[in-house]
């Protein structure tokens, strides 16, 4: 499998991320500037195919990186309860503090790669905006998001095969971004379809701090919900 | 001691193992015996901890499975689809493994190699069905565990390769390890087991 050779994922990676900057710059809008700031525009629109093609165009040099990222962190729970996997699980004494350290893992490539990410953007984007304009928050938001949805990977990966997992979740994060930017605008709808905060124009990062704090407290909830979920789960789970 | 209290477990519509009780003690080998599917493989799953009970429990040195511990705190184990990591040779694999416990020197790894009979450099994937058995089981022996578990141990072995295995199960025994052989091959177990049990439709009965 591609995943198998890490090196090719890094540099996909990396030319997911180059094309991403490349499409903001193209355009032309201060906010795009700093790449984990942008996102769709935070206005409902009206559902028609005009608006279809360019809820399209916005989403897919946003989503490109995420899906890569995604790709990376992936199997991690099923080289676990696999083949191999046995040989290494049965010489631990915990689950929980076995799936927690798993966890843990995911974080720290996760942390690795945003920073990979946002050093691609300085080399770049020279002048990319400063912090006090709120790249530090949409930082956080992006990290915390898509953490979410690496545990939700993990989490689906205990019943589900990682390849069927990754599908989902991409379908999730493609139609919740959609979604939020066509037909549904509520706070409710937007921590269902949680993906759609992980940029700044949706979470509030860059215009309202109250919005910002709403679904920063929100995406904190979900990761420590997803997080009990995954623990639960995991230590009633048979392995063959 | 291995203690096994009312053990049910049912998969899908099948009851897989069946109310088993029964008590492993340390330094013996014993011979779980039956055909495909009669549950031998599931038996030795519940003692390594890998599935979950229905009802009823094992307890192992007093503790119990699930509730105090998620596995066994020293199991050595051969089961089904555990391939070991073909780009690296068999040093570097129980190298790799190590590292989980550090309870094992690289001297502990090199002997355990030699007592199956595997001294090569070569990688896994380069490996004979017969060479990865034995690395499997060097895999289950080489941190020294208090309970070994194993699943058709001499599964793709030749002759030579089952007497050299029997005799380091004997010596393992010796060492006071408890040691449970899970096979179809019931002549197998008759020149090796102190003891043979039966399993049946999930039922264990004692030979």
């Amino acid at each position: 499998m591609l995943k198998k050779n890490k090196l090719v994922v890094l540099v996909t990676l990396i030319l997911s991320c180059i094309i991403q900057l490349f499409c903001f710059n193209q355009a032309q809008s201060t906010y795009y500037e700093n790449g984990f700031m942008i996102g769709i525009l935070n206005e409902p629109k009206p559902f028609n195919a005009i608006v279809i093609m360019f809820v399209l165009q916005g989403m897919l040099p946003l989503l490109l990186p995420v899906f890569f990222i995604l790709f990376f962190t992936s199997e991690s729970v099923e080289n676990l309860t696999h083949g191999y996997g046995k040989v290494l699980i049965v010489r631990n004494y915990s689950k929980t503090i076995l799936i927690l350290k798993n966890c843990l893992k995911n974080c720290i490539k996760l942390i690795c790669i945003i920073a990979f990410q946002l050093l691609i953007f300085l080399f770049i984007n020279k002048n990319m905006l400063p912090v006090e304009s709120g790249m530090l928050k949409s930082l956080l938001m992006y990290f915390l998001t898509l953490n979410a949805l690496i545990l939700i990977q993990s989490l689906l990966e205990i019943y589900i095969p990682a390849h069927i997992v990754n599908i989902v979740i991409f379908i999730y994060c493609f139609f919740s971004y959609f979604l939020v930017q066509t037909v549904l605008h509520t706070p409710v709808a937007k921590i269902i379809l949680f993906p759609c905060l992980m940029f700044g124009m949706q979470n509030g990062a860059t215009d309202s701090e109250n919005t910002y704090y709403f679904y920063f407290a929100a995406i904190i909830v979900i990761n420590l919900l997803i997080l009990s979920f995954i623990i639960r789960k995991f230590k009633k789970v048979d392995i063959f | 001691m291995v203690e096994i209290k009312n053990f049910n477990k049912k998969l899908t519509s099948r009851q897989v193992l069946k109310n088993i009780n029964y008590s492993f003690q340390y330094g013996k080998i014993y011979g779980l015996y039956g055909h495909n599917g009669s549950g031998k493989t599931m038996l030795l799953r519940a003692i390594s901890g890998l599935i979950i009970p229905d009802s009823g429990s094992v307890f192992i040195d007093e503790k119990e499975l699930h509730k105090d511990m998620s596995f066994p705190p020293s199991v050595g184990l051969v089961i089904e689809n555990m391939n070991l990591l073909p780009q690296y040779n068999a040093f570097d694999n129980l190298k790799i493994i190590s590292k989980i416990k550090k309870t094992a020197t690289d001297d502990d790894i090199t002997e355990a190699l030699s007592r199956v009979g595997l001294n090569s450099d070569l990688k896994v994937k380069k490996f004979s069905l017969g060479m990865k058995q034995r690395l499997n089981i060097a895999q289950a022996i080489f941190e020294k565990p208090k309970i070994i578990l194993l699943d058709e141990p001499t599964n793709a072995l030749d002759n030579d390769g089952v007497k050299l295995i029997y005799k380091l199960l004997n010596e393992e025994k010796e060492r006071g390890a408890l040691i449970i052989i899970a096979t179809h091959h019931k002549e197998d177990l008759e020149e090796v087991c102190d003891v043979v049990l039966e399993m049946s439709e999930g039922e264990l009965n004692e030979k």
